[in-house]
């Protein structure tokens, strides 16, 4: 859910913009699949996560079954809470020296 | 349409018809464009690479959305036979009283009437029940009323953009609706009947 929320941060996407960006951003380490992702956008619309769009901000591959979503003011400090907590963890797994070389300088506890 | 496209469109039956219908176009646009990206570079292991993503990916989805959707549907079709059941418990006693009086006085049928006009003989029941009946009688009715106008009608309020906004959903059960029905036709005659007692001329 968060991959697919910071997918739709910058800009508006359909579902494969979507899917393009999030392996894209993780290297190719997260493909989601069409199940996955309509799935998890199913969700997050009932929840008011993100919003379908109306506009057709990608013309090039536009195509009558193309929707394109956006993310919503709820769902941006969703987003922003969940990269704070995820934030916390890796500052308190850096501090332990378990990120491996990096920031194995800073005081324990810290 | 290449051959995995029409395949995938089949394999899209595994998926509920709700869900089908809202995203299934979306599904197969998504797929045949991840086809064409696999098609490219590739060849076929890129393809082989796609379906084993993708199998995997539909069984597990498709199982999640045909269980969770039913799962909460069927909770909340369980809670409003719940309180249609309660609307029916709450019911049987002023149900019983009205078509007893009704068939008394308004046909001379007593069966049902005069057995409970033998037991109220006695001066200490009579009071009892002269003090406990109108409680348990409009309050029962009352309350078996709201319960399955609420399973009928829900209302629910929740604020967006600082704005208070209220929805009501419609779910027309009709065991709901029959139980809300006749709890207001009971509390009708049994407020009339009230009324017409002590509020009229003599």
């Amino acid at each position: 859910m968060l991959h697919i929320l910071l997918a739709l941060a910058d800009e508006e996407r359909h579902g494969y913009g979507i899917m393009r960006e999030v392996e894209g951003r993780t290297r190719g380490q997260t493909r989601l699949g069409p199940g996955t992702l309509y799935g998890s956008i199913k969700r997050m619309l009932a929840d008011g996560l993100i919003e379908e769009s109306d506009e057709r901000p990608d013309p090039a591959m536009d195509d009558q079954r193309r929707r394109y979503y956006r993310i919503t003011d709820f769902g941006r400090r969703v987003a922003g809470a969940e990269a704070e907590r995820l934030s916390c963890l890796v500052e308190t797994a850096r501090a332990r020296k378990l990120l491996g070389g990096r920031g194995a300088s800073a005081p324990e506890g810290a | 349409m290449s051959r995995s496209e029409r395949v995938y469109r089949a394999l899209l039956l595994a998926y509920p018809k709700e869900f089908r219908r809202e995203y299934g176009p979306q599904m197969e646009q998504a797929f045949g464009d991840l086809y064409e990206e696999a098609r490219e570079p590739g060849g076929k292991s890129d393809i082989v690479r796609l379906w084993m993503l993708t199998i995997p990916d539909l069984t597990r989805t498709a199982v999640a959305q045909r269980i969770m959707p039913r799962a909460d549907h069927e909770e909340v079709t369980m809670y409003d036979r719940r309180l249609a059941v309660v609307g029916a418990l709450l019911l049987l006693a002023p149900l019983y009283f009205v078509t007893a009086s009704l068939l008394k006085y308004g046909l001379g049928i007593g069966f049902l009437f005069d057995p409970l006009e033998a037991f109220l003989s006695e001066a200490g029941r009579r009071v009892v029940f002269n003090a406990v009946s109108p409680i348990v009688f409009l309050g029962g009715l009352s309350l078996a009323l709201a319960l399955n106008i609420y399973a009928v009608a829900r209302l629910d309020v929740s604020r967006e953009d600082g704005a208070i906004v209220s929805t009501v959903r419609i779910k027309l059960g009709s065991w709901n609706i029959a139980v809300a029905a006749i709890s207001l036709m009971l509390l009708a005659t049994l407020v009339g009947y009230v009324f017409l007692e002590n509020f009229t001329y003599r």
